[in-house]
């Protein structure tokens, strides 16, 4: 309750162009956004450029937000950087392409895995992930890490709700398996 | 039994996989490019917001059937307009009259008379000038 009170507030600034308000927007979302784009290509300089695309386009897109419907500014956000993922993928014909057999772009600043406390999980977990299949690993990065509710991602993902459960279902089963498989064999 | 472990396992290995998944921090460079993409998209919508012209200067775009039927619609509008005015300033004209007198005979019809007067004072001119119109009945004005 109290979120979607805050998404109120901070909705009505947004939609007043208020600068302090996209810096809070951006405080907020900028991690989980560039995760989700990250996580679906493995590509830090892509990740990048889409992360700003999905920012720019909420600017011209936050008017047509309805404050009245159910779904939070989360859903609306992650909706507009869905539709930028797959305007990507659909251009560059990467869709049925693995996360693994993207590499990233050379550049002379450290990687995204020299950055993370932890690169050796970074690398656990794109492999995971890599071994899902669309529409899937969209399921999963919001689901599992991202925590949408059922309802918000039916919407992001434009599917009725009973197959966004039964996508869910099917993809907790195969983490599980995978995760405890790798679980066992350390 | 063995379910309840499992499932309560599972949400564990979920939970730890989301933890190690979120290690993934933003780079410093994103924070600046985001922040320039914000900036320059709510520049192009004010830019956007400020070259809308008023209601006045606001444009609409209608169909072509729509607006050549409309077209049509007044110009006829005028023609018909046009061609009641003129049947009403033929038909007014007091010259023609239905009316019947007492015995049932057809009314002369009222005509429009005028009648000027003038006092012409000899070395001064005319000191005064009235004009009248009035309406007749033929009969009237000749036994007048």
């Amino acid at each position: 309750m109290m979120e979607i009170v805050t998404d109120r507030e901070l909705l009505k600034k947004l939609i007043a162009r208020d600068e302090q308000a996209y810096e809070i927007l951006l405080d907020e979302y900028e991690a989980p956004i560039y995760r989700f784009f990250y996580y679906s290509q493995g590509n830090h300089q892509i990740a990048q450029d889409q992360c700003g695309e999905t920012f720019a386009r909420f600017v011209a897109a936050i008017k047509n937000f309805k404050s009245d419907n159910s779904h939070s500014l989360k859903a609306f956000i992650f909706g507009i950087a869905r539709n930028v993922l797959l305007e990507t993928l659909r251009r560059k014909r990467l869709i049925q392409e693995d996360v693994c057999s993207l590499e990233e772009m050379p550049s002379n600043k450290p990687s995204v895995f020299q950055e993370v406390s932890s690169p050796d999980e970074l690398k656990f977990v794109l492999n995971i992930i890599g071994r899902f299949k669309e529409p899937e690993r969209q399921i999963l990065l919001l689901r599992f890490i991202e925590g949408l509710k059922l309802d918000e991602i039916a919407s992001i993902m434009k599917m009725p709700l009973n197959s966004v459960k039964s996508h869910v279902h099917r993809s907790r089963k195969k983490l599980c398996e995978m995760l405890s498989k790798s679980s066992s064999s350390e | 039994m063995d379910n309840k472990k499992d499932e309560k396992r599972n949400e564990a290995l979920i939970r730890e996989f989301a933890e190690s998944s979120k290690e993934l921090k933003t780079p410093e460079e994103l924070r600046g490019s985001n922040r320039r993409y914000i900036k320059d998209a709510l520049y192009s919508v004010n830019a956007e917001r400020k070259r809308t012209p008023g209601w006045l200067k606001k444009r609409i775009s209608v169909p072509f059937p729509v607006a050549a039927g409309f077209l049509v619609i007044f110009c006829l509008q005028l023609t018909l307009q046009f061609i009641n005015l003129t049947t009403y300033f033929k038909t007014s004209k007091p010259t023609v009259s239905d009316k019947t007198d007492s015995i049932g005979l057809l009314e002369k019809p009222l005509q429009l008379h005028y009648s000027e007067r003038n006092v012409y004072v000899a070395g001064m001119g005319f000191v005064e000038k009235s004009n009248n119109y009035a309406y007749f009945k033929e009969s009237n004005y000749e036994s007048n």
